[in-house]
C-alpha cells in the first residue's frame, strides 16, 4: 500500500534515524502522561522498523500536540514534530484525517477561505464592541480612542482568525476582537498607524500541521500575494501560530515574503528601544504602579512563540518594562507545558487533564492573572477552567498579553 | 406430571398510557402481548391515540401484536378439557370490525384516497369522530382503512345490488369512466336501466325525506350515453377456464347476464336465441323511441366479445337435447313472450290465418313485429289498447306512430296504473286517449270484422291482495267503444320448450317451478332465470335473476351444495342529525332535482327516434351533488382498481377472535363494566383501573410465569451491536442498490430505468434488483436472495424507509418496520449494513409534477445512501446499524466516546430531558448517558466541543457524505427535525405535498442536533441556500419534543449567520423556521417563502 522507500526518504530530514532510543521524548510528553497509548518513542521505533502502515493508520498519530517539548530534550536532535507533520501529510493523502473538534466548524471556515473568489466582510473588529466583560468594563471608564490605521504604512497587522473566534467562542467569554484591537492600540501608542488587510485569509498553520498541504498552500499563496502586493516591510501579529507560519512555513514552501515577521512582543522587544513613545511610557511605568489585576502576572509560553520561534525573553522583557511583577510557573520557558490542544483536533480527557494541570500550576504561583500570548491557548484554558467541578479550584483570570500591554499603556497614558 | 406449559402471553385491552406501559414492560420481559384497541387505527393529532406517551414504542415492539377495530366481548375462565381443573389464565373473546384494507399488504401509497370520490376528503381534526373520509390513513398500522356506516338505501333497495351511491359519487367527482365501470360491475345493461328501470333506488333515497330523491336513473343514463360517446369498452378479466359448458336459453337480460357472469366464472357458455336478434324483451318488447337498439346492441356486443357464444335464430325445442349435446348445465331464460289472451265473446277472429295483423292481437306480439322492422300503415285504424302497464303505453304509442287513432281502456283509475306517470304523460301528449274505469266485456263484430268493444263501467271497491282497489262493474253501465283493432296488454306468459326430467311449469303464469334459493328446477342442472323464474318483470329483476342463476350454476358445477348469498351490511338509516351533517357536504335542502325531459315530435308518423333527452354533464354532476352519501364509503370500488398491492377487500366482514391467554389486563380506558364482562372471578384477569396500578399489575402478571419483575428503568439491555470495520479503501466497496416500485406508485413520476443507469454510474455501487413491494414478503425474499447471491458489502434500499433506525419516530411506517425486520433478522443478511432512502415520499410523491427533477433527486438520494455506507466504512468507528438481535431493539440513544469526553458538562446543560450527566471526580469526570431517558435527539452532540458524543442515527461524517453524494450544488439543503417539519407529515395524514425538487432534505432527529460545522459544510458543498426547520407544538419552547432543541437550533443558526457574514456570504442564505409537527403545508410554505438569492456557490476547498 505504501511506498516505503519514498516515505523513508521523506522522513530522513526529520532526523528520525538518529534516534538513540533513550525515551526522553516520551518522558516529557504531556499527552503520554495521560494517554498511555501515545508514545513518541514508540512512534519513532516504528519508523525505525519501517512499519509504515502502523505509522500512518494509527489514530494516535493525530494526538501529538507538536509542542516540540520532546525535541527540546532529545540528545540526538530528532525533530519529532516534523516527523509528525510528515507522517500526517502522507496519511492525509490516504484519506486519513484528524478528528476535529467543534463539529469541524473552524476547519469549515478555514477551507472556505481557500476559495480565491470569496470576499470576506471581516473588518468589523476595528470598530466592533469588545466582547469580554472585563474589557468592556475598563472601556466604560473613558471614551474609547478610535483605532488608527493607514493604508500607506510599512507595518502590517496580520489579524488571524480572531474575528471568527469572537463569534464562535463568545459563549465562553474569551477575548476575540480585543486582541487585534490591542495590537493596533499598542502600535498607535507608539505612534504607528498600521496597515490592515480587508481580505486576509487564515494563515493555514493548522491545515499544514494536520497534513493538508494543499489547503495550506492555497491559503498561503493567497496571503503571500496580499502581503507582497501591500509592499509592507514588517508584519506584526498577536498570534504565535500566524507568526510561525509566515516566518518559517511560508518560506519553506517557496513563498518568501521578504518582510520581517514578528509577534507583537518580539516587535516591542526588538524595536521598542528605538521608539520615543515606548521609552517614555517605560520610564513612566517605573513610577506608576499597575492596578490590580495587572500587578502580579504569570506567563504561559505558547509552544509556537517559545519552542518554535525561540521567543522566551521578548514577552518577559515587555512585562518587566511595563512594571508588572512576573511570577514564573515551575515549568516555563523551554520547559513550559503546552496548553493541551492543537489545531482544533483530537481533544479529550487527556487534553483536559493537561489544561487542568497547567491551570493548577498557574494558580499555585499566587499571580492575579494567567497571561498567555496566544488566543488559542486562552480558548483552551477557558474551556477547561469553566468546568463546573473545577471552577472553584482553578479560578484565575486569564488574559492575552497583548490586551494586558494595551491596557497598561492606557493606564500609563492616562495616569 | 410433565406437561407442556403454555407459552406465556397476555392480552392488554385499551390504548392509554397505562396500557402502553404494561404492554411494553411485559414484552420486554419476554411475553407475547396482544394489545387491543377499539380504534380503526392509531393516529397522530390532538386527540389521536399516538399522542399517548409510549404507545408508539409499545405497538412497534416485536413481541406486541396490535389488534385495531377490536372490542372486548367477554372473558371466560380457562379450564382444562374435563372442566375440573382450572388452568391459569383466561379466554378472551374479541370482536373485530372489518377495516376492508389488509394492513399486511397496504403500502399506504395513497392511490386509493386519490381516486376516492367521497366529498369528505382528508382527515378533519376538528370534526373528531363525526366525519371521516370514506378511506383514511392511519399511522399505526400504517395503512388506509375504509369507513362504512352501512349499506346505502339506494343500493340496498336494488335487486342487483347496484352500487348507486358509488357511481353517483364518481359522477359528482367528474370521474365518468369510473362511474361507468362501477355500474357495469353488477349491471351489463346500463343504457337499458338508465331508461326503463323502475328505479327502486330513487324510492328508497334518503333525500325523499327532505325534498326529492336523487335522479339516480337519469344519472345512470347520462353515464351510459357518455361512455358510448367516448367509446369506453368494458374490459373483462381473463380468468382461468373450467372444463364445464353451460347452455343459456334466451338472450334476454336474464340470459345474457347469466352468460356474462358464467363466462367470467370460467365456464364456456353458449346462448341460444329463437329470434334473429338478441336482447329479448329489451330488444323486441320496448319500442325504439324509448330504448334505441344501438345502445343495447353495444352492451350485448361487449358480452359477446368477452367470449360468450351467441346463436340466434336457434330455437331450443327440447332442453334434454342440450344435456345430451354435452352441456353440463342449462339456464332457461326464455322470458314471457306470449300475451295472455282475453277470453270474451267475439274474441275469435275468422280471418286470423290470412290477416298479417289480426284485429285482436297481443301487445307483446305487436311490439315484437314492429321492433323487428314491420311498419304497417294504420292511418285508417281505430286502435283500442287494453291494459294499464308499460306494455299498454308502449303499444299505444307505437300504434300512434303507425298513424292509428288510439284509445286505452283500463279498469281502474290513473292512480292505479302500473305504468310510470311519465309514460302515461308521454302517451297522452302523443294523442293517446285513455278510458279509465272501463272493462271490455264483449268484442263486437260485423261480418266477422271487429267494429267495437262493449265495455262495462267500473268503480273501485276494497283493496285486493295486490294492494290496489278492486274494480267492480257498475250495474247496467255497458257502453260501446268503436274500434277495428284491439291490442291486449293484460299480462304475459311463456312459450316454453320441452323441459327435461321432472321439471314442470305453472300453466297460468308460465313460471317454471324451481327452488327459490338456487333457481334450480327438479331436473338437476336445469336452472331458470328471469321471467320464467317468476321475477317481478322489470329488466333489473331479470338481471338480478340471471346473476343469481350464474352463481348458483357455478356452485352446482363445482359441487358446492351451499346456497349462501353474500351477506349485506345493514342498511344505513340516517336520523335528522345525520342528514344535517351530510347536508354540509351535499347540495342544500330544496335543491331542484334535474328532471327528465321528453320532446314529443310534432309529426309522429313513423318517427321512432328517442323522445327523452338525457342529462348534460353539468346537470348530471349537479344532480349527483344532491346525494347525501348515506353509506359514507360509496362502495364504488375505484380504490380496488388502483390498488396494485391488492390490499383492499370490500367484502370483509366482522370476525370473532378467541384468545387463550395467561393474563388479561383491562385498561383504564374501557367503558364496559368489568364485572359484567366476567362475573366468575377469572384467574389471570387484572383490572388496571383505580386501585390497581402498573406497579402492581406487571409483577402480578409476571408472577404467573415465574418471571422476576425488575423495574426496567435502566432501559433495555442494549443488544450486541454490529459494527462494520473497514481498514481498506472505500473504492473497494461493493454496494448493492435495490429499487422498490411500490407497485408502480413510484414510477408514476420516477423513471426507474434512468435511476438504474445512474446507479450503475456510481462508483462502488451496482443495481442489485428491482422489487414490486419491498415491504411484502415476496419482495423481501427477492432482496434476501440477491443479497445472498451477490454478497455486497452493503446495500441501499430505495423505497419509503428513510433511516437505519429500527422504529420509534412517528414518520416510520409499519411497512418500513416490517421491511427492515424481514431484511434484518435473516442470518444471511443480518451482517450486511443497510442504508435506507425514502424516495417514495421524498421524491415520487412530492415532485409528481416534475418527473425529471424527481428522477434526478432519486439518483442523488441513492448516491447519498451509498455515500453514507462508504463513509461509514472509512470512519469505521461506530456501528452502522443500531441493530436488533432476536427482534430486540436497541433504544435510540446517544453514546459517549469516553476517550474524547472532556467532562465539560456542556451536554448536561444542553439536554432538555436530563438524560446525560457528567459523573466522576475532578478532571476525570466523564459524561454518562441515562439510556432510559435519552431519546437520541443529538442536542448534546451539537454542543460537544470535542466531538465525544456519537449520534443515535447519522453521524456528522455520514451527513457530510450524504451532502457530498447528493450533489447539493446550487440547491437548497433543508435540515429538518424528524417530528415537525417533514417526516411526520406523512403519518399525520395530510395531503400530498408539492415543492421544488431542487430541495435536498437531511432528516435529523432534532433541529437542535445541527451545529454550525454542518451548516458551513452544506455551504462548502455548494448549497445555494440552507434551511433549518425545527418544530414546536403550541408555540412554546416546551413544544420541542426534546424541549431544548428548537431554541438551540436558533442559537446555532444565528451564530452561523455571523460567521457567514465574516466569510462574505449573505446570511439570508441560511434560514430557520419552526413548524407545527406534521405541518406538511407549513413545510412547503417555509421552502417557498425562503428568499431566492442569486449568488455564486462556494467552491469546495477540500483537497
Amino acid at each position: 500500500m505504501l511506498d516505503g522507500s519514498g516515505l523513508e526518504r521523506k522522513l530522513r530530514h526529520t532526523g528520525v534515524f538518529r534516534c538513540l532510543e533513550c525515551g526522553k521524548c516520551t518522558a516529557v510528553c504531556p499527552i503520554s502522561l495521560y494517554d498511555h497509548r501515545f508514545s513518541p518513542r514508540r512512534t519513532v521505533g516504528r519508523a525505525l522498523m519501517r512499519h509504515e502502515a502502523d505509522l500512518l493508520l494509527d489514530d494516535r498519530l493525530w494526538a501529538c500536540l507538536t509542542c516540540l517539548h520532546c525535541s527540546q530534550v532529545c540528545p540526538a536532535g530528532v525533530a519529532y514534530s516534523d516527523l509528525t507533520q510528515c507522517l500526517r501529510t502522507e496519511a492525509h493523502k490516504l484519506g486519513q484525517s484528524a478528528i476535529c473538534t467543534h463539529g469541524e466548524v473552524i476547519h469549515g471556515w478555514m477551507r472556505m477561505m481557500m476559495d480565491p473568489a470569496i470576499k470576506q466582510d471581516r473588518m468589523g473588529w476595528l470598530e466592533g464592541k469588545q466582547t469580554r466583560s472585563g474589557t468592556v468594563e475598563r472601556a466604560e471608564q473613558g471614551p474609547q480612542t478610535a483605532l488608527q490605521t493607514s493604508d500607506g504604512s510599512d507595518t502590517l497587522v496580520f489579524v488571524g482568525c480572531a474575528p471568527y473566534f469572537d463569534v464562535k467562542f463568545a459563549n465562553i467569554g474569551v477575548e476575540g476582537n480585543s486582541v487585534p484591537q490591542a495590537v493596533v492600540r499598542i502600535l498607535n501608542a507608539l505612534g504607528i498607524a498600521p496597515r490592515v488587510l480587508a481580505d486576509e485569509r487564515c494563515c493555514g498553520h493548522d491545515l499544514l500541521w494536520e497534513g493538508d498541504e494543499h489547503g495550506f498552500r492555497c491559503l498561503a499563496e493567497l496571503n503571500a500575494h496580499l502581503i507582497r502586493e501591500s509592499g509592507v516591510k514588517r508584519v506584526i501579529t498577536a498570534c504565535p501560530e500566524c507568526a510561525r507560519a509566515l516566518a518559517i512555513d511560508y518560506p519553506a514552501h517557496g513563498l518568501d515574503l521578504n518582510v520581517e515577521v514578528l509577534h507583537v512582543t518580539q516587535f516591542l522587544a526588538r524595536h521598542g528601544a528605538g521608539n520615543a513613545a515606548w521609552a517614555g511610557l517605560g520610564q513612566k511605568a517605573a513610577t506608576v504602579p499597575p492596578k490590580s489585576p495587572l500587578r502580579r502576572v504569570t506567563f504561559h509560553d505558547p509552544c509556537r512563540l517559545g519552542r518554535h520561534l525561540g521567543a522566551y525573553d521578548a514577552p518577559r522583557r515587555v512585562i518587566g518594562a511595563l512594571g508588572m511583577e512576573l511570577i514564573e510557573m515551575p515549568r516555563h520557558g523551554e520547559n513550559a507545558l503546552c496548553c493541551g490542544t492543537n489545531g482544533w483536533t483530537h481533544c479529550g480527557a487527556a487534553n483536559k487533564q493537561i489544561q487542568a494541570d497547567r491551570l493548577r500550576e498557574a494558580k499555585a504561583t499566587g499571580a492575579d492573572v494567567l497571561v498567555t500570548a496566544c488566543l488559542k491557548c486562552q480558548i483552551h484554558f477557558e474551556c477547561a477552567r469553566q468546568d463546573r467541578a473545577l471552577a472553584s479550584e482553578l479560578k484565575i483570570e486569564i488574559q492575552d498579553l497583548t490586551t494586558l500591554i494595551a491596557d497598561r499603556l492606557d493606564q500609563l497614558a492616562s495616569g | 406430571m410433565p406437561r407442556q406449559a403454555p407459552e406465556p402471553s397476555a392480552v392488554v385491552i385499551g390504548h392509554g398510557p397505562m396500557e402502553a406501559r404494561v404492554a411494553l414492560e411485559l414484552a420486554e420481559a419476554g411475553i407475547a402481548v396482544t394489545l387491543v384497541s377499539e380504534r380503526d387505527g392509531l393516529t397522530l393529532g390532538d386527540d389521536g391515540p399516538l399522542a399517548v406517551p409510549g404507545l408508539l414504542v409499545a405497538v412497534r415492539h416485536p413481541r406486541v401484536q396490535l389488534l385495531t377495530g377490536t372490542a372486548l366481548t367477554a372473558i371466560e375462565p380457562r379450564v382444562s378439557c374435563n372442566g375440573a381443573e382450572a388452568v391459569p389464565g383466561v379466554r378472551v373473546i374479541l370482536h373485530q370490525s372489518p377495516r376492508y384494507v389488509d394492513p399486511a399488504r397496504c403500502t399506504a401509497c395513497g392511490a386509493c384516497a386519490a381516486v376516492c370520490p367521497m366529498p369528505f376528503s382528508g382527515w378533519d381534526r376538528t370534526a373528531g369522530d363525526k366525519i371521516h373520509a370514506a378511506i383514511q390513513r392511519v399511522a399505526v398500522p400504517t395503512s388506509y382503512a375504509i369507513v362504512k356506516s352501512g349499506s346505502a338505501p339506494c343500493r340496498h333497495a336494488c335487486p342487483i345490488d347496484q352500487r348507486a351511491q358509488g357511481y353517483v359519487a364518481l359522477v359528482r367527482a367528474g370521474n365518468f369512466e369510473g362511474a361507468y365501470r362501477a355500474i357495469k360491475r353488477e349491471n351489463p345493461f346500463p343504457s337499458v336501466c338508465g331508461r326503463v328501470c323502475n328505479h327502486r333506488c330513487e324510492d328508497a333515497c334518503t333525500r325523499c325525506d327532505i325534498d326529492e330523491p336523487v335522479a339516480v336513473m337519469a344519472i345512470k343514463r347520462f353515464v351510459s350515453d357518455w361512455a358510448a360517446e367516448a367509446g369506453i369498452q368494458t374490459e373483462y378479466a381473463i380468468v382461468p377456464r373450467s372444463s364445464f359448458r353451460v347452455a343459456v336459453v334466451g338472450a334476454g337480460p336474464a340470459g345474457l347476464t347469466a352468460a356474462r357472469d358464467l363466462n367470467q366464472l370460467g365456464h364456456d357458455v353458449v346462448v341460444f336465441e329463437a329470434l334473429p336478434v338478441s336482447g329479448g324483451m329489451m330488444r323486441v318488447g320496448i319500442p325504439a323511441f324509448r330504448l334505441p337498439p344501438e345502445h343495447l346492441q353495444r352492451e350485448i356486443d361487449e358480452i359477446i366479445d368477452s367470449g360468450v357464444e351467441l346463436r340466434t335464430d336457434c330455437r331450443v325445442e327440447d332442453v334434454e337435447l342440450l344435456f345430451s349435446e354435452g352441456f353440463d348445465a342449462v339456464v332457461l331464460a326464455v322470458g314471457l313472450h306470449a300475451s295472455r289472451s282475453l277470453v270474451l265473446p267475439g274474441v275469435h277472429d275468422e280471418d286470423a290465418g290470412r290477416n298479417p295483423t289480426p284485429s285482436i292481437m297481443g301487445a307483446i306480439e305487436f311490439l315484437r313485429q314492429i321492433n323487428l322492422g314491420a311498419r304497417p300503415d294504420w292511418r285508417a285504424r281505430k286502435v283500442l289498447v287494453v291494459g294499464g302497464g308499460s306494455s299498454a303505453m308502449d303499444a299505444a304509442r307505437v300504434a300512434r306512430r303507425l298513424g292509428a287513432d288510439v284509445k286505452v281502456v283500463y279498469r281502474r283509475t290513473r292512480a292505479e296504473m302500473p305504468a310510470h306517470d311519465y309514460e302515461v304523460d308521454d302517451a297522452e301528449k302523443e294523442g293517446v286517449k285513455i278510458q279509465f274505469l272501463a272493462n271490455p266485456e264483449r268484442f263486437l263484430r260485423s261480418d266477422g270484422r271487429l267494429v267495437g268493444v262493449a265495455c262495462a263501467r267500473m268503480q273501485l271497491a276494497d283493496e285486493d291482495e295486490s294492494g290496489r282497489r278492486r274494480p267492480v262493474p257498475v250495474p247496467d253501465s255497458r257502453f260501446v267503444l268503436p274500434t277495428d283493432t284491439v291490442l291486449l296488454a293484460i299480462g304475459q306468459t311463456s312459450d316454453l320448450p320441452n323441459l327435461g326430467g321432472n321439471a314442470v311449469a305453472d300453466e297460468k303464469t308460465g313460471v317454471v317451478l324451481h327452488a327459490p334459493d338456487s333457481l334450480m328446477t327438479s331436473r338437476p342442472g336445469l336452472f331458470v332465470a328471469g321471467d320464467v323464474a317468476g321475477t317481478p318483470g322489470f329488466v333489473v329483476d331479470a338481471i338480478a335473476s340471471g346473476a343469481q342463476a350464474a352463481r348458483s350454476v357455478d356452485r352446482y358445477l363445482r359441487g358446492d351444495s351451499s346456497v349462501t348469498e353474500m351477506a349485506r351490511l345493514p342498511q344505513t338509516q340516517l336520523d335528522e342529525a345525520g342528514i344535517a351533517l351530510r347536508l354540509e357536504s351535499a347540495a342544500p335542502r330544496g335543491t331542484i332535482r334535474s328532471e327528465r325531459c321528453s320532446a314529443i315530435p310534432e309529426n309522429l308518423w313513423l318517427d321512432f327516434n328517442e323522445t327523452e333527452a338525457g342529462l348534460t354533464a353539468s346537470q348530471a354532476m349537479a344532480e349527483a351533488a344532491r346525494c347525501l352519501s348515506c353509506g359514507l364509503c360509496s362502495e364504488c370500488l375505484a380504490c380496488v382498481d388502483v390498488c396494485t398491492a391488492g390490499a383492499i377487500d370490500h367484502e370483509r366482514s366482522d370476525r370473532l377472535i378467541s384468545l387463550d391467554t395467561s393474563a388479561c389486563i383491562i385498561g383504564k380506558e374501557l367503558d364496559a363494566d368489568i364485572d359484567e364482562i366476567c362475573s366468575r372471578g377469572c384467574a389471570g384477569l387484572f383490572d388496571a383501573r383505580g386501585s390497581v396500578h402498573l406497579c402492581d399489575t406487571v409483577p402480578q402478571v409476571l408472577r404467573l410465569f415465574g418471571v422476576q419483575w425488575a423495574a426496567t428503568t435502566a432501559g433495555v439491555a442494549a443488544p450486541a451491536q454490529r459494527s462494520l470495520m473497514y481498514s481498506g479503501d472505500s473504492r473497494d466497496l461493493k454496494i448493492g442498490v435495490f429499487l422498490c416500485r411500490c407497485g408502480g406508485e413510484i414510477e408514476r413520476s420516477v423513471d426507474l430505468s434512468d435511476v438504474g443507469e445512474r446507479v450503475e454510474r456510481l462508483p462502488g455501487a451496482f443495481l442489485a434488483g428491482i422489487v414490486d413491494f419491498a415491504c411484502h414478503a415476496d419482495g423481501a425474499e427477492i432482496i434476501r436472495a440477491a443479497m445472498a447471491e451477490k454478497a455486497p458489502d452493503g446495500a441501499v434500499l430505495a423505497a419509503c424507509s428513510c433511516c437505519a433506525l429500527d422504529q420509534i419516530c412517528a414518520s416510520c411506517t409499519t411497512q418500513r418496520i416490517r421491511c427492515k425486520e424481514r431484511l434484518g433478522v435473516w442470518s444471511e443478511t443480518a451482517d450486511i449494513p443497510m442504508s435506507y432512502v425514502n424516495v417514495r415520499e421524498q421524491c415520487a410523491f412530492v415532485h409528481a409534477n416534475d418527473p425529471m427533477g424527481a428522477t434526478a433527486k432519486v439518483g442523488d438520494m441513492i448516491a447519498a445512501g451509498v455515500g453514507v455506507l462508504a463513509s461509514q466504512g472509512l470512519s469505521a468507528r461506530r456501528p452502522l446499524v443500531s441493530g436488533s438481535e432476536l427482534g430486540l431493539r436497541a433504544p435510540i440513544t446517544a453514546s459517549v466516546d469516553l476517550a474524547r469526553c472532556r467532562g465539560c458538562e456542556d451536554c448536561e446543560m444542553a439536554c432538555g430531558l436530563d438524560a446525560i450527566h457528567v459523573l466522576g471526580d475532578n478532571e476525570t469526570r466523564l459524561a454518562c448517558v441515562n439510556t432510559s431517558r435519552c431519546l437520541g435527539c443529538g442536542v448534546c452532540l451539537a454542543v460537544c466541543s470535542s466531538g465525544a458524543i456519537l449520534a443515535a442515527d447519522l453521524g456528522d461524517a455520514q451527513i457530510d457524505a450524504a451532502l457530498e453524494a447528493m450533489d447539493v450544488r446550487d440547491k437548497t439543503v433543508v435540515f429538518t427535525c424528524n417530528w415537525g417539519a417533514y417526516s411526520a407529515m406523512e403519518a399525520a395524514g395530510v395531503e400530498r405535498l408539492d415543492y421544488p425538487p431542487s430541495v435536498r432534505v437531511v432528516r435529523v432527529m432534532c433541529a437542535g442536533r445541527v451545529h454550525d460545522g454542518l451548516l458551513l459544510k452544506a455551504f462548502s458543498r455548494g448549497a445555494r441556500r440552507v434551511l433549518v426547520l425545527a418544530c414546536h407544538d403550541n408555540g412554546t419552547q416546551s413544544g420541542c419534543h426534546y424541549r431544548t432543541g428548537a431554541d438551540q437550533s436558533l442559537t446555532v443558526v444565528e451564530r452561523t449567520r455571523r460567521l457567514l457574514r465574516l466569510l462574505g456570504i449573505d446570511p439570508s442564505r441560511l434560514g430557520w423556521a419552526d413548524l407545527r409537527p406534521g405541518d406538511g403545508q407549513g413545510f412547503v410554505s417555509a421552502i417557498r417563502a425562503f428568499p431566492s438569492v442569486s449568488t455564486r456557490p462556494i467552491v469546495q476547498g477540500r483537497s
